[in-house]
Parts: C-alpha cells; sequence; structure tokens
C-alpha cells in the first residue's frame, strides 16, 4: 500500500518531467523475477554479512525488501503502464514461473535481477525452477514468443549458469565473480561513475547537450561479440579498471578500460526482440535512483518496445507513366517505374511519421543493379506515416526476376525488410522499331527494292527480247 | 503420279514375266492386276501404320497414359500454355518460373512445331466435336507420326529403288526399335515429329532431284522449315543436301535440274528458316550453315561455267579456265571463311561440332555435354540391340547402291556414310541413322528377294506340266533355303523389336518397374510422389534448388520454381547450383539464400538402389563447378587419399562435408539399426558418424523409397550468429570441461570481439 501511495505521487511528479509516456507495443504482462538471497544479502537494511552459498531460513519477507529497495523502479514500470508481477525464485510457486506454457508465452517482458547459482538450484522449485529458467526456455522465449528480456547479472556471485549461458548465445561475456569495475579518476572508490558521453546509441538514450553522471555501483563488465544485432549502449570509461583481488592466486582482468561495456541490448535478426543486459543491479536501485531515473527509464522504454520501433505499412510500384500496377500491366525492360513505401514510428503513445534521409530502395537480381535513396514525400499531409518514394526510374535493360527491397537496418532502431519480387520481361516481337523506322536502314531497303525492281525488269526484257533464240540456234 | 505409274509398270512388269511374255495380257487383265497390286499396297501401308502405332502403346498398357523422362515435360508443359493462351503470348512467353532468378525467354529459346502442331490438334479435335483432353494427345502424339514417317519411307523408298523395297523399308521403319526409342506413347518430344519431317524432306528432295520441278523443291524446303520449327537436329539437313549436291558436282553430274532443285530449296528454305525466332540470323552467321551457303555460291559458278563450256568452241580449251578459275575460288573461299571467322562476323565453331569430330573434347573442355548420357559415343551392342540383323543388311545396301549410282543413289550414301560416322559419336544421333539403316537394308533385302523369292521358273513349269530338270531342283532348293532363311530372320527382328519395344524402350523413367519378391510388377513411384508433395505443401512461389535433370520435371508436374532445367542454356548457373551442393554447409546455405531458394531437392537411390541418382551424378557437378571456380571446388579433394571416389567412412573429409553427401545420408545409417547402412548402389557401408549433422537445412520429405529427399532451408538465425553454432546446444561448461573456476562465466567466446 505504502508503494502505491508513492508511485501515485512520484507518476505525478514524473509527468512533470517526462511527458511522454512509453507504451510498449508488444505487451505490458510482466514477469520480475528476483534472488530474496542476493536481495537479502546486499540490499537488506541489518546488511549482515550472510554467505549466500550456504542454506539461510532466516529469510523474512523479502518480497517487501524488494519492494522497498526498487521501488522506484517499479514505480516507473507502473506509471508506464506495465502490469508487473514479483517472483522470488527461492519463494515462489512453479505456476508463476512458466513463462511459456503450451505454445504461447504467459508474459511479454522478463525482468530477471541477478540470480545465484545455488539459487536457482536449491530454490523452492529446484528441479522445475532450473527447467523453467534454462537457456533453452529463455532463447526460446525471445526467438520464438517475440518476448523482450532484461537480464541483470551481478559481479559479486556467481551468476546461474543459464543467465551466463544465454548472454553469450547472444554475444554478450560478463566478467566472471568478483571481476568489479573501478573507476578512481571518477569519484570515490565504492561506486562506479559513468558520465552519459559514453553512451553509445543515440535510438537508445539520446545525450542531450547536458552531461549527467550515472552511478552504478558495483557493476560487472563484459566483452561483446561483433555481432551486428548487438546494440552497445554504455561503455566503460578509459580510466576504469578491474581491481586486483586479494583471494584470486592468478589475477587475469577480464577486460582494461574501454574494452568492457557495462550495458548493451540485442535485437532479434527475425522478430525485432530486445533484449538488455545490465552489469549492475546498483543502478535499478533506490539509492541511486535520482541519476540514474532518466536512464532506466529510457532502457525499459527501447527494452520493451515502446520507442525506436518503426515499420514499413506498405510498399507499392506502379508505371509511371500510366499509373498502373504490375498486376495490371507486367513490367518490361527499360519501363518507367515509381516505387513508394511508406513507414511509420512508434513514439510511446502513437504512430508518427519516420523521418530521415539515409533510406535506400534496392533493385536487385542476385546482385543489386540500382541503390536508390528514397526521398520523403512533404507535399502529402499524412499524421501517422511517412512516405517515401524513388521517384521515376528506368528499369534496367536486363530481363528477369527482380527484387523490390527496402532494407533499412540501424542499430537500435527496429530494422525493415520489405521485399516484392516480380518478373521483367524482354520486349516481345512487335515492340521492337519497325525496319523502315530506322534511317539506317533506309538503304537495305533501296537496295532490296532495286533487286526486285530490275528483276522483274530483266525477265520482261528477256523474254521479249526475240534477239537471243536464233543466236542459239546458229551456233 | 509419275511415280506411282512407275511402280505400277514394275510391278505389272514382273506379273508380266510370271506370264512369259505380256502379250498375253489383256487391257482388262492389266487394270485389274493394277488395282489389285494397288490396292495390297494401299492395304500393307494401313498395316503397317497399325503396326507402327500399336507397338508404341506398350508405354501406356504396362504403365498408363503418362509423359515420358524430362523433356517431354517441358513440350507438354508449353503446349498446355499455348492452349491456355494465344500463339502471340506463346511466341513472346517470358518464363519466370523457371532459370530463378534470370528467367527464360521461353518463347524465342523454343522450337515451336511440335507444340503448334499438337495444339492445332487439339483445336481441330475440338472444332469437330471432340474435346480431348491436351495431355492425350501428347502423349499419343508421337505413334500417331510414326505412322506418317513408315508411309513418307514408303515413298522415299520407292524412288530409290521400288515399291518392294519401298514397303519393306516401310515396315521396318514402323517396328525398328532405334526409331521407337523416342517415339512411344508418352515421348513427346521434339525427335517424334522431327524423325518424320526428315523423312519428308528428303522424300521431296529425292523427287525434285530426279525430276528437277520446282515444286517438288519447294515440298522439299517448306518440309524443312517445319523441321527447322520442330528440332535443332535440322541442322543435319542443312548440311546433307548441300553436301549431295557437292558429291553430285565434283562427280561432274552438273544438270539444270540440280541447279533448280538446289536453289529452290536453299532459298525457300532458308528464307523460311529465318522465321523461327530461335533460329533468326543464325543460316547466315553460323559455320553449321556455311556449307549450305558455300553449295549456293558454287552451284552458280558451275551454272555460270556451264553456260560458259556450252557457248566455247574447244572443249579442251576450257580445261585450263577451269582449273585457274577452281583454284581461285577455293583460295577466295577459304580465305573469306577464315577471315569472317576470325573478325568474329561468323560464330566461332560450338562445342558440340567440336565433340562430332573429337570424342574426347567435350570431356576435357565442357563437361555439361560430356555429362549428358546422349551425348556420349556409341557402345557396339547398342547398333544390334536398335537395328537388329538390319545393321549387317545396311553395308550390302550400300554396295548395292554403289553398283548403280544413280543421282538419287549418291544421297543415300552420302547419307549413310555421314550418319554412321556421327551415330559412333554420339548416341543421341543413333536416331538419325536409323532411318538410312531401314532404306538400305530394304534396298537389299528386296534385291535378294527379287532374285530369290523368284519362284516363276517353277509355276511355268508347273503349267506347262512339264517335268523339272535336276537343275531346275537345286535352284528351286537354293531358292527355298535363301529366302526362308531370310523370313526367319524377319520373323526375328519382328520378334527382337517386340521384345525390345516392350522391355527396353516402354518405361517412362518417371515410374520405375520393379517386381516384387513373389514376381509380380511394382511400381516405383518416388518422383511423382516428391512432386506431388512439393505441390500441394509448399507454397506457389518457392525455389526449388536441384540437379538440372530435374528442372523439367518440378516445372511441370510440382509446378515450382526452378533454378535449373534441362534446357542447360546457362553453364555458369548450372554451375553455381553444382557448386552449392559441394560445398559445406555454411558456404551453401550462402549461395542458395542468396538465390532465394527455399527447398533443396536429391534424387537419392542408396535404399533402393538405383544408379542414376545424385550421388553417381555428383562427379559432373563437381567437374563443372570446378571450370567455373577452380579455387574454390577441386576435384580430387572430394576423392580418398588413393583417387578413388567413395562415399564410406573412408570418404574424403570434403565429400562428408559438402551438403549432396549429407542430404543424400542424413538418417540413412538409422534406418538399418546401429552397424550402419549398406549403399546398394554403391555397395558401401555408411556408418552414422559419418554423416554430420544438419544445421541450416532441415529435413521434410523422403519419399517411399527414400528416392526423393527434400530439405528446407532454415530461416535467418535470430540470434545472428554463424552455422556452427546454432546446432550446439547449450553445454554447460563444468569444471572438468574448462579445467578452472574462472572460466565459468562464459569464457568460450568466439574469436571475433568488439574491441
Amino acid at each position: 500500500m505504502l508503494l502505491n501511495n508513492v508511485c501515485l505521487l512520484l507518476g505525478v511528479i514524473s509527468t512533470w518531467f517526462t511527458i511522454v509516456r512509453g507504451l510498449s507495443l508488444t505487451g505490458d504482462r510482466t514477469l520480475i523475477i528476483y534472488d530474496s538471497k542476493y536481495i537479502n544479502r546486499f540490499y537488506s537494511n541489518n546488511n549482515s554479512n550472510l554467505d549466500l552459498d550456504e542454506e539461510d531460513d532466516s529469510v523474512i519477507d523479502s518480497e517487501k525488501i524488494f519492494e522497498e529497495k526498487f521501488s522506484q523502479f517499479l514505480c516507473l514500470l507502473e506509471s508506464n503502464d506495465y502490469n508487473y508481477k514479483l517472483y522470488d525464485i527461492n519463494n515462489g510457486e512453479d505456476e508463476d514461473l512458466q513463462i511459456i506454457k503450451v505454445d504461447d508465452s504467459l508474459y511479454d517482458n522478463v525482468i530477471i535481477f541477478p540470480i545465484s547459482k545455488t539459487s536457482l538450484k536449491s530454490g523452492s522449485t529446484p528441479s522445475k525452477g532450473k527447467l523453467l529458467l534454462s537457456s533453452k526456455n529463455l532463447l526460446s522465449f525471445f526467438n520464438d514468443y517475440n518476448g523482450n528480456l532484461m537480464i541483470v547479472t551481478s559481479p559479486d556471485i556467481n551468476n546461474a549458469e543459464s543467465l551466463t549461458y544465454s548472454l553469450n548465445q547472444f554475444g554478450i561475456y560478463p566478467a566472471p565473480k568478483n571481476q568489479v569495475v573501478r573507476d578512481y579518476f571518477q569519484d570515490n572508490n565504492e561506486k562506479l561513475l559513468v558520465p552519459s558521453s559514453n553512451l553509445l546509441n543515440k535510438y537508445v538514450y539520446t545525450v542531450e547537450g547536458k552531461d549527467t553522471i550515472f552511478n552504478l555501483g558495483n557493476s560487472s563488465i563484459a566483452k561483446l561479440d561483433n555481432r551486428a544485432q548487438l546494440v552497445p549502449i554504455l561503455k566503460a570509461s578509459k580510466t576504469s579498471f578491474i581491481p586486483s583481488n586479494s583471494q584470486e592466486k592468478k589475477f587475469e582482468p577480464w577486460v582494461v578500460g574501454s574494452q568492457g561495456y557495462l550495458i548493451s541490448g540485442f535485437q532479434g535478426v527475425n522478430n525485432n526482440a530486445r533484449l538488455i543486459w545490465l552489469g549492475s543491479s546498483d543502478l535499478l536501485c533506490n539509492c541511486n535512483n535520482k541519476v540514474n531515473q532518466d536512464l532506466i527509464e529510457n532502457l525499459i522504454n527501447w527494452n520493451f518496445n515502446a520507442k525506436s520501433v518503426i515499420k514499413s505499412l506498405n510498399s507499392r510500384h506502379y508505371h509511371s507513366d500510366s499509373k498502373l500496377s504490375y498486376n495490371a500491366l507486367n513490367y518490361k525492360v527499360n519501363d518507367l517505374i515509381n516505387y513508394e513505401i511508406d513507414i511509420t514510428e512508434w513514439d510511446g503513445s502513437k504512430w508518427i511519421p519516420f523521418i530521415s534521409n539515409d533510406i535506400q530502395f534496392e533493385l536487385r537480381q542476385v546482385d543489386p543493379y540500382y541503390r536508390i535513396n528514397l526521398t520523403h514525400k512533404t507535399n502529402v499531409g499524412n499524421k501517422t506515416f511517412a512516405i517515401y518514394t524513388t521517384n521515376d526510374f528506368k528499369l534496367p535493360n536486363r530481363h528477369g526476376m527482380f527484387k523490390f527491397i527496402t532494407e533499412y537496418e540501424r542499430n537500435g532502431l527496429s530494422s525493415i525488410k520489405d521485399e516484392d519480387i516480380k518478373a521483367i520481361r524482354h520486349l516481345a516481337n512487335d515492340e521492337y522499331p519497325r525496319s523502315w523506322e530506322i534511317t539506317n536502314d533506309w538503304v537495305y531497303l533501296a537496295a532490296n527494292a532495286v533487286v526486285i525492281v530490275s528483276f522483274i525488269a530483266f525477265v520482261i526484257l528477256f523474254l521479249t527480247n526475240t534477239n537471243v533464240t536464233p543466236l542459239k540456234k546458229n551456233n | 503420279m509419275s511415280d506411282v505409274v512407275d511402280v505400277v509398270d514394275a510391278a505389272v512388269g514382273s506379273n508380266a514375266r510370271v506370264n512369259k511374255d505380256g502379250d498375253n495380257l489383256t487391257i482388262k487383265e492389266k487394270s485389274v492386276a493394277h488395282w489389285v497390286l494397288q490396292s495390297l499396297k494401299i492395304l500393307i501401308c494401313v498395316f503397317l501404320v497399325v503396326a507402327a502405332v500399336s507397338s508404341r502403346l506398350f508405354a501406356v498398357i504396362k504403365f498408363e497414359s503418362i509423359i515420358h523422362e524430362f523433356d517431354p515435360w517441358f513440350n507438354f508443359r508449353a503446349t498446355r500454355i499455348l492452349t491456355e493462351s494465344s500463339f502471340y503470348h506463346f511466341l513472346n512467353w517470358f518464363d519466370s518460373r523457371t532459370w530463378y532468378p534470370l528467367g527464360r525467354v521461353t518463347g524465342g529459346t523454343l522450337y515451336p512445331g511440335l507444340m503448334a502442331t499438337a495444339a492445332m490438334v487439339w483445336h481441330g479435335l475440338r472444332k469437330i466435336g471432340l474435346p480431348v483432353d491436351i495431355r492425350n494427345i501428347c502423349v499419343m502424339f508421337a505413334p500417331a507420326f510414326s505412322g506418317i514417317t513408315a508411309w513418307a519411307t514408303y515413298k522415299l523408298t520407292c524412288d530409290i529403288k521400288d515399291s518392294r523395297a519401298g514397303l519393306l523399308a516401310a515396315a521396318f521403319m514402323a517396328i525398328v526399335p532405334g526409331y521407337i526409342s523416342r517415339s512411344v506413347a508418352g515421348s513427346y518430344d521434339n525427335e517424334a515429329i522431327a524423325i518424320t519431317l526428315l523423312m519428308l524432306t528428303f522424300m521431296f528432295w529425292i523427287k525434285a532431284i530426279k525430276s528437277g520441278s520446282i515444286l517438288n523443291a519447294m515440298g522439299a524446303a517448306l518440309c524443312y522449315f517445319y523441321m527447322v520449327s520442330a528440332w535443332g537436329g535440322y541442322v543435319f539437313i542443312t548440311n546433307l543436301i548441300p553436301f549431295h549436291v557437292f558429291c553430285l558436282l565434283l562427280m561432274g553430274r552438273y544438270t539444270s535440274r540440280i541447279y533448280v532443285a538446289y536453289n529452290t530449296w536453299f532459298i525457300l528454305g532458308t528464307v523460311a528458316s529465318m522465321q523461327i525466332p530461335f533460329v533468326g540470323f543464325l543460316p547466315i552467321r553460323s559455320n553449321d550453315h556455311m556449307s549450305a551457303l558455300g553449295v549456293f555460291g558454287l552451284l552458280q559458278i558451275v551454272a555460270l561455267g556451264d553456260y560458259i563450256k556450252n557457248k566455247w568452241d574447244n572443249p579442251k580449251r576450257f580445261r585450263p579456265v577451269l582449273f585457274v578459275s577452281l583454284i581461285i575460288i577455293c583460295v577466295l573461299g577459304l580465305g573469306l571463311l577464315t577471315l569472317a571467322t576470325y573478325l568474329g562476323v561468323i560464330a566461332p565453331w560450338t562445342g558440340r561440332f567440336y565433340s562430332l569430330w573429337d570424342t574426347n573434347y567435350a570431356k576435357i573442355h565442357i563437361p555439361i555435354i560430356a555429362s549428358v548420357s546422349e551425348h556420349q559415343p556409341v557402345a557396339w551392342p547398342s547398333f544390334f540391340f536398335d537395328t537388329h540383323f538390319l545393321i549387317w543388311m545396311f553395308p550390302v545396301g550400300v554396295v548395292l547402291l554403289f553398283l548403280e549410282l544413280k543421282d538419287e543413289h549418291v544421297f543415300i550414301i552420302v547419307y549413310s556414310v555421314l550418319c554412321s560416322y556421327f551415330a559412333g559419336v554420339m548416341v543421341r544421333l543413333m536416331l538419325t541413322l536409323t532411318p538410312v539403316i531401314c532404306i538400305t537394308a530394304a534396298v537389299a533385302l528386296s534385291q535378294l528377294f527379287d532374285v530369290y523369292l523368284n519362284f516363276n521358273d517353277l509355276f511355268t513349269l508347273l503349267q506347262n506340266n512339264s517335268i523339272p530338270t535336276r537343275p531346275t531342283i537345286t535352284k528351286f532348293i537354293t531358292k527355298l533355303i535363301v529366302s526362308g532363311s531370310f523370313i526367319f530372320y524377319l520373323f526375328m527382328f519382328v520378334y527382337h523389336c517386340t521384345w525390345v519395344t516392350q522391355n527396353a524402350y516402354s518405361s517412362p523413367s518417371v515410374v520405375l518397374p520393379s517386381s516384387t519378391p513373389d514376381g509380380k510388377l511394382s511400381l516405383i513411384d518416388d518422383y511423382r510422389e516428391a512432386y506431388y508433395w512439393l505441390r500441394m505443401n509448399t507454397p506457389e512461389d518457392s525455389k526449388v534448388a536441384a540437379w538440372w535433370d530435374y528442372g523439367y520435371q518440378i516445372g511441370g508436374m510440382a509446378d515450382r520454381t526452378t533454378l535449373v532445367d534441362n534446357n542447360t542454356w546457362n553453364n555458369t548457373h548450372i554451375a553455381l547450383v553444382g557448386k552449392a551442393m559441394a560445398s559445406n554447409e555454411t558456404r551453401a546455405y550462402e549461395i542458395l539464400d542468396e538465390l532465394d531458394v527455399d527447398y533443396v531437392l536429391v534424387v537419392f537411390g542408396g535404399v533402393l538402389g538405383f544408379g542414376g541418382d545424385d550421388i553417381n551424378k555428383f562427379l559432373w557437378m563437381i567437374r563443372i563447378s570446378e571450370g567455373i571456380w577452380p579455387e574454390e571446388i577441386n576435384e580430387r579433394s572430394f576423392f580418398t587419399a588413393n583417387g578413388e571416389y567413395k562415399v564410406d567412412s573412408t570418404a574424403s573429409q570434403t565429400m562428408k562435408d559438402s551438403i549432396m553427401y549429407k542430404m543424400s545420408y542424413y538418417h540413412f545409417p538409422e534406418l538399418f539399426g546401429t552397424n550402419g547402412g549398406m549403399d546398394r548402389v554403391r555397395q558401401q557401408l555408411i556408418k552414422s558418424e559419418d554423416v554430420g549433422e544438419l544445421t541450416r537445412f532441415h529435413e521434410v520429405f523422403t519419399s517411399e523409397n527414400w528416392m526423393i529427399r527434400i530439405y528446407q532451408l532454415n530461416e535467418r538465425d535470430n540470434e545472428g550468429r554463424d552455422g556452427k553454432f546454432i546446432s550446439t546446444p547449450v553445454v554447460s561448461n563444468t569444471k572438468a570441461s574448462t579445467g578452472g573456476r574462472r572460466k565459468r562465466h562464459g569464457a568460450v567466446g568466439p574469436s571475433d570481439l568488439r574491441i
């Protein structure tokens, strides 16, 4: 109850600051999975030095602690109309953890707070919980059910294997336990401060003039694969490093300086589902909410498809002169064609025209024959989508099957691939210019006529000239 | 008409010999004999046509009314398009469902004669109230035309010898396996109509050269045009007729008849042939046609020389002029030919042409030509198999023609010499050799029968009631033995023809005959099963990658877009498919994905023991693609260290990695249990560890006898991973496997990191 009141208050306050609410396009059913032992250990007030790896039943009302410590994060979700459900890996029911149920997913978004390996093994649902949170299930949720994932790992524990392996499949390789990032150039040694200039993707978070500094607290760091689907969001500073840990005999830092990443996103190739990995749960914690709130909101909006979502509504192409479509009049070589595509963007509450000047159209037969920059048709007023056009272009002098493609892939934006395969035929036998229309040909036509006329004249002369016969007879 | 009278005269003449003196016959008796003979001949011809048609129906009776083999499926599909739309549409038909993504200008690259004829028959039958299904017309097309072939052969041979030889030749032609092989019911191929037209053209040509009639020459030209519209083999006529004329000129037999016949045929025929879009300007550009053009020019010069010679006072003084002009013409002609080829005005000699002279040429330079079994040299037994005893009557007939050596005999001799050679080079050309074998054998046999089947002496003796003398008896016995043995040969011939037709040439090759353990006939229908599956279960615009042999069938039966087909016009595109088949999965996926392929179809005979499968054709795919991408595909790497082509565990890694291997043997060993499966074609043991996993393709269909296997390309990996990572399940790195606590957290990363 307390939480709800705080939320209301915060909601009112937040509407002052952020006018745009981020409504998810794909759905609001959200599951938040957390590990009460982890929360107790690192966020409870009495901060007793409990060893997580040991069995401990003194956990009391962990849900309350979680709600307290992350109340502002939860409020943020609530104020953006996310319908969330909390789940403690140590106390929850199997039913609730089932993210996929008989060929349908029960949630649209899943947020996973750090879960230790032992908790997943020995929680209230030892066998099933492990199964339900298996990497196979997580990958399937993302790939097959278009689910969005937010996975938070912690440098202080042995993170559950299924989580790290799932991340590895996405090309994110978080540092092992106890490799905590520090940057003594920024501030004190208890927390990691990262300036907003380290943000990498403008579609996730746009840096607007003023620099802010985010507090990440105890943060892990990750290496990233070189895949195009990865969306690096926040990189580590040049001056950051991983201090040596006395417990380790042979210490080898996971990464050094700006090699590593603190926050990274991932977007599916086929389904545009999104994933965010956070190296630190402190980022979401109330204690740092003041400095991080903007970032968190942007991350959530991006992650759950409330921003940077674009799609093509319709594409069409037709003869420039007659405005007839392909079905009405098939294309042949050298025809003048116009191609148009409508692109729209989700701004968090409604569809608006997507404006960009780097969208390209391709006419392709294995290799592209044309690549044409699309221009925005500004004269056609429309509030929900933008019409892009190639203007008139001439089909190549080559028959065959051609693809009319618009492929727009920008890191951080959902990708657009609009493809249409059409045949371009050759000229029919009567579509070439007739021989007499070609001036060069007049010479040959004249020669032809002369031969015919002279032959007929010769035959007539030969037949009417009687002198020949007596000559032959004389011989 | 005149030749009919000739024949009748000859026949009556022989009848007259029966009665020793013709004066005994009254006019009435003569006309009765004439009518009897005439109606007998008609009756025989009708029987021959019936025999010709009915022996070709084995295919329908044993199997069903179905289009055979590969090319006929395209012809059938084209015919259907022609009947469904207009001729204009057909002529300008751009086929976007083959040769994806290039497409094929089908209307401009086919010989429309066959389809046009079938469509005309279809329309004609509809006009008279017989709406026959176009498929049945196509199936029955070849047998119907074989009847006409027999008649044309009869007419042709009549002009060579007489009507007796003609009837024999027609009988041979009607049932000889060499011709039946390409004209059974369902074999709806260009050759079905082309041989008929070949015979018709030659028939008119012989008549024209004998009579010097413009009408007959025009008939030859029209038939030639029809032939051009129907079959690429028209080039044979284009070369044979000029060669015939050339030989006559060399023999000093120039007459105005030759002049008239040749000029009429050449000018009309060439102009007409240029109306076929696929031929176009070839008759004046391609070297295949140069001989006709050269002889045309030569004939004008010879005619001029002949005219001058007639004007000359002293023929002896003409000789040096002749020699000098001959040398000048030869040098000039050769020089022009070389120059034109050098400048590229006329097309260079084609590969098919080279392989006619050097049988090894194709094997070395153009694997795609060599890969076609039709283009292989003939094995000796097949001569006997296809023509039985005619093959040894054939030289006898040629010798007999040499003895007489009239202008038309020169033609048959030239024909037989040229065709014997070409048939020795290419199996396919056996088809053009068969008619001349029939004609010459008929000439030889009828010559023999003229003597040995002539029992007139006996009849006169019987008539006169006189006692036969000893020489007459021996003569009679000799005649009886000789003619008896040859009649026995004829009987054997008919028996052989029937047997061969029934057993060897009637199989549609779409449906394979086999027998159950208890000896009953059972049909292996995997092809149609698979094609039907494709038709029913895949999106209409899906693209199927298969080796080109199956292109026409997929287009005709499954109605799906193909990458390559039996119209092998683009070697590079075929090589691309071969390269995909020979590459490893990742590379193959790249190639096929670029071509928008949805399904891959392979033919596998290992379960059934069907030898014509893709693994056996695989070497050709490798060779063809190696010809284009020698740096990527290397034939040697598909062999074992000992240079053997093997598929069992000793096979090379490249072989095992190729998708052709994987797709053929995918789950094959498991079919036979744990010890691995025996490939019945190659007699090698395949073990499950030899067959790698498929990660970027998945099996969607395997036919009843595993002959056709269809795979689908996986969707692009949603996580954008490389092929090898996709299938590897997320394995847990235990301490044992990585050896250390520290490595637990995703230490196994790809080398390609973002720095």
